[in-house]
């Protein structure tokens, strides 16, 4: 009885099976290189973005779109990671960790960079509160002279008058949309402080 | 002849004659083919005709993968990852389980067994799969800490843990089973 050694050998020989050439490997292993440092670079970029709106004073609700594209290359890097040779030696809660790390170690960096397109290509959603000759104002109620007319100190310290239509809690800091004459500010719509408020949009 | 003239070589060396030439594959074939034979079967508990269709495959796959063996490694660890992959796969398309036959021929494996006359064909389909692989890699097959981390791709501090683990599971297993005396 032939053994496998020689069975395989024959079998080799007759269906003149070669070894895959080399270079397909390397090229394999680099793609899966690759993959992993764009998608690290993604939610790099994503971080910056993040951190971007907060210093900007435009995080008015939570950037989801921004958050869960960070979650999916993260994930997608450690995917990716695991695909290298050796990666087995590292335990897979290390590898999250890291790749979780040097994203956010990357953003930090990343925003130092000019944010200029996104800050052109942004939607309205992230359009910036602080921006009183376009209408958003974003601060705190100080005190109040009637039901209508307020005192209010914005993000950069400047004090306002608002001229509200409608009852505004001293004390509380809100975003507004409206317009703006020399320091008086005659509200259009008034959001929370945390979200869009759009269930309350005055009419 | 090739196959008497390969002793003399290391299995590295092997592998680059036989990408230069095929008929050295059969030196490197040959070095193994009881080993991994025993190994499939013991990891699978498969007939010898199963274990023979799957180290042909096994062969075929490394023959076809060589360019792709990394000389950093153990060649024989990197041939028996193929095995085991080859073997898990043989199993899950026929929908079989880890099971495991061990020889009580190990002195260090059993070397806590003091009773010359305990029966040690124990119930070790009780032990996980997973514990039951790596027991055969540490005290049949007498690879280090290293080479099973290569060969199962985890890495070394979870191989520890494993054996560790699996040592424990075997023991509590093997208390069970001992006939208590009167």
């Amino acid at each position: 009885m032939k053994k496998v050694s020689q069975k395989t050998l024959d079998f080799i020989k007759k269906k003149n099976i070669k070894p895959v050439p080399r270079s397909i490997f390397i090229l394999k292993n680099l793609i899966f290189w690759l993959l992993y440092i764009i998608s690290l670079t993604i939610g790099a970029i994503s971080t910056a973005i993040i951190i971007f709106d907060y210093q900007n004073h435009r995080l008015h609700q939570i950037p989801y779109i921004w958050f869960f594209l960070f979650l999916f290359f993260i994930v997608l890097s450690v995917f990716n990671f695991q695909k290298t040779k050796k990666s087995y030696l590292f335990p897979l809660p290390l590898i999250l960790i890291s790749n979780l790390f040097l994203s956010i170690l990357f953003g930090s960096q990343v925003i130092k960079l000019n944010l200029n397109t996104y800050q052109k290509i942004s939607p309205q959603v992230f359009t910036s509160w602080q921006d009183p000759k376009n209408g958003y104002l974003a601060g705190r109620v100080i005190s109040a002279y009637s039901p209508t007319k307020y005192l209010f100190v914005d993000l950069a310290g400047n004090h306002w008058q608002l001229i509200s239509p409608s009852p505004l809690i001293v004390g509380t800091q809100v975003k507004l949309i409206g317009t703006a004459t020399d320091n008086n500010f005659n509200i259009k719509e008034i959001r929370p402080w945390f979200g869009c408020g759009c269930q309350n949009k005055m009419k | 002849m090739i196959s008497q003239n390969c002793t003399k070589y290391s299995d590295e060396k092997l592998v680059k004659l036989t990408l230069a030439n095929n008929d050295y594959f059969f030196c490197l074939m040959d070095r193994y083919e009881a080993k991994l034979l025993r190994y499939i079967h013991r990891i699978s508990n498969l007939p010898y005709y199963d274990a023979d269709d799957i180290l042909q495959d096994s062969y075929i796959a490394a023959f076809k993968n060589l360019n792709d063996f990394d000389s950093s490694y153990k060649f024989n660890s990197w041939l028996y990852r193929i095995v085991h992959n080859q073997t898990i796969n043989f199993l899950k398309k026929h929908h079989h389980h880890l099971s495991i036959s061990l020889d009580p021929d190990n002195e260090e494996f059993i070397g806590w067994l003091d009773e010359k006359n305990d029966n040690i064909d124990l119930p070790l389909d009780q032990l996980k799969p997973i514990y039951k692989e790596i027991l055969v890699l540490k005290f049949f097959e007498e690879f280090n800490y290293k080479e099973i981390a290569a060969i199962l791709h985890f890495p070394i501090g979870t191989v520890a843990t494993l054996i560790r683990r699996a040592k424990l599971q075997f023991k509590q297993i093997y208390e069970k089973s001992k006939p208590k005396n009167p």
